[in-house]
């Protein structure tokens, strides 16, 4: 799988500028005690005195912001906490996904029939809007109140996160062992003797690795639109601070923060908003063709499978078919066994 | 056959109901916790209020208990509603006519088309609403004309970009799903056999291949109204639209909020149903 992907040149450049940015900034923590270069005044060639926010220019390539910080510098400090935040969610999400997946698809039918009943709003709902109205309660605190302390926070935002998206993934992924488990292979493993775990082990999950590794690209993605939805509606990664103005105030420096605090000035300072959404679109930009690549390396894993000649007879054609096809079913996919056509 | 229907229908009763008990239950969850600990107990009780309360809907209020929610939520709801459906329709048939086109190109240039997609589909939406509106700003600032409000003030209503920002992200949607779907549909036998016989381009693609492809697009539509519904939300609070889910943003009770989720499923759980009864009759038809 890996050296196919190694050919991906797409998916490894992006592989490559999300690394950097990590280590830069993990680096920025650990050299520089996470300090951000900051300008409060400038001369410009009449001797004049000029104020921050400067615009993009030789010296601060993304401009600063309204305090002076360098907003490059700022980005970079921050893409520790959201790119990491989003694949720690993403991570729980799957896990849970999994691990919850695979224990209702050992329920009866009619127990399975209700529990997908009761969780059907959330395949519809938008995640943004539930988010939303469960975290404001908790992570908007006015400043000079004591909130909960910061961990506690970030650990709720995360948690929540996580169990929006398991009733979903948890279903898709049951549907998808099934279906692994109606193939005609494990039938033959059974009939030989195969137990429970042996299937698992030996069938399932190797049918559903590349699965997992699809979803997990996609649901980062989704866990970054979710942070930037949030983020627009003043609803920071680890707490908001109300002032009593109504300003608002961002506790870490990631980038959602960023984002909601300078989203006022997009008429003004256009680049100061412009400058993390640019970063949001990159991150999922390179996150995208990092699935894609994965895809196709996946496909070509498949392709050499076909071309052994022990394998000639298996009916690899009509399975390729069949995984596109449920790649797309992603929460309807209990649909996709009735298809009429 | 009698017996049959009374079946479906009563599973079709006792599915609703069980949905609407999930959604009650998560429009509770704020009763659940208190400050960042859990409290069953108070969620019962939360659950059991809200229950009372939306036995009379009549009697909801919203903003403080100062005014009466239902007139005013379905006004909302109409509002989100036009938008959601005129962008829905506008964005399939694009996709329709762009996928036509794009059958007829050779591999390569549809590959390029693909990783086109693929970068238009990574944009955030806000990152797309932005430019849009400052687009709109610009042609202001040069031409003096104002062709669409970028923004609504008070009880205005602005339509044209929500659904023009809708619609963007929809049709790429909707072009990589019918893609697909075409692709496969365009390997099946009938399709030679009709291109044997003579039939034209537009013929094969509108008579025959259009209607297998239309039904199975359907099926999937909730993926899409999940997908369209996300990008709504966010669409109507920069659009300051008076839609209904920035409603449930700005009056985030959990009375508001729960009859705002009802609202929202039930015209689409009674979609999904009629369509799941009738497609097999259709299909027949179409066979």
């Amino acid at each position: 799988m890996w050296s196919h992907f190694k050919q991906e040149k797409k998916a490894m450049l992006s592989l490559l500028f999300l690394i950097l940015l990590l280590i830069l900034s993990i680096g920025n923590t650990f050299l520089y005690d996470g300090e951000i270069r900051r300008v409060s005044l400038l001369f410009d060639e009449g001797a004049q005195v000029q104020a921050p926010p400067f615009a993009p220019s030789l010296e601060f390539p993304f401009g600063t912001d309204r305090k002076g910080y360098d907003l490059l510098h700022l980005i970079i400090e921050g893409a520790k906490w959201t790119i990491g935040a989003s694949v720690l969610i993403t991570l729980l999400r799957i896990i849970s996904g999994l691990f919850i997946g695979i224990l209702i698809g050992r329920m009866p039918h009619k127990l399975f029939k209700f529990i997908e009943s009761f969780f059907d709003s959330f395949t519809v709902v938008p995640m943004t809007m539930i988010a939303y109205f469960l975290l404001m309660n908790v992570l908007v605190f006015a400043n000079g109140t004591v909130p909960d302390p910061f961990y506690q926070r970030v650990a709720f935002e995360i948690i929540i996160l996580t169990l929006l998206a398991v009733p979903t993934l948890a279903f898709y992924m049951s549907n998808e062992i099934r279906l692994i488990l109606s193939e005609e292979y494990v039938t033959a493993s059974r009939i030989l003797g195969g137990s429970k775990k042996h299937i698992l082990r030996k069938h399932v999950s190797v049918h559903m690795i590349p699965v997992v590794m699809i979803l997990f690209m996609q649901q980062f993605v989704q866990v970054l639109v979710i942070l930037v939805h949030l983020g627009v509606l003043n609803v920071f990664f680890g707490g908001t601070i109300v002032f009593f103005q109504g300003d608002v105030d961002s506790v870490t420096h990631e980038w959602t923060g960023l984002l909601g605090l300078y989203y006022q000035s997009i008429m003004g300072h256009p680049w100061i908003p412009l400058v993390p959404i640019i970063f949001f679109t990159l991150t999922i930009i390179s996150s995208n063709f990092i699935l894609v690549g994965i895809e196709r390396a996946y496909e070509k894993e498949k392709v050499k499978f076909k071309s052994l000649p022990k394998n000639s007879e298996f009916p690899m054609e009509t399975m390729k078919n069949k995984s596109k096809e449920k790649r797309f079913t992603f929460i309807s996919s209990k649909y996709s066994k009735d298809k009429p056509i | 056959m009698v017996k049959n229907v009374l079946a479906t229908s009563l599973g079709i009763v006792s599915q609703f109901t069980i949905a609407i008990l999930g959604i009650i239950c998560l429009g509770a969850l704020p009763g659940l916790f208190n400050g960042l600990k859990l409290n069953f107990s108070q969620y019962f009780i939360t659950i059991k209020e809200l229950l009372i309360n939306l036995s009379e809907p009549s009697k909801l209020t919203y903003s403080y208990g100062n005014r009466l929610l239902f007139p005013e939520i379905l006004i909302r709801y109409q509002e989100t509603f036009i938008v959601f459906i005129l962008s829905f329709f506008f964005s399939i048939l694009l996709a329709i006519i762009i996928v036509y086109f794009l059958m007829g190109v050779k591999e390569r240039t549809l590959n390029t088309f693909k990783s086109i997609f693929l970068f238009l589909e990574s944009i955030p939406d806000i990152l797309l609403i932005v430019s849009m509106q400052f687009f709109i700003v610009w042609l202001y600032k040069k031409t003096n004309i104002l062709f669409v409000n970028i923004a609504a003030a008070g009880d205005e209503k602005v339509r044209a970009l929500p659904i023009l920002a809708l619609s963007i992200p929809t049709t790429i949607m909707f072009i990589k799903l019918l893609l697909l779907r075409f692709q496969t549909e365009f390997e099946k036998n009938y399709i030679l056999l009709a291109k044997s016989k003579g039939l034209g381009k537009f013929k094969l693609f509108y008579n025959h291949v259009l209607r297998n492809v239309l039904l199975s697009l359907f099926f999937f539509t909730k993926t899409s109204i999940w997908f369209m519904l996300s990008n709504l939300y966010i669409i109507e609070y920069f659009f300051n639209s008076i839609g209904i889910l920035i409603f449930v943003k700005d009056y985030n009770t959990i009375e508001v909020f729960t009859v705002s989720l009802l609202l929202i499923y039930l015209p689409i759980f009674i979609y999904l149903q009629i369509f799941k009864m009738v497609t097999p009759k259709l299909i027949k038809e179409v066979v």
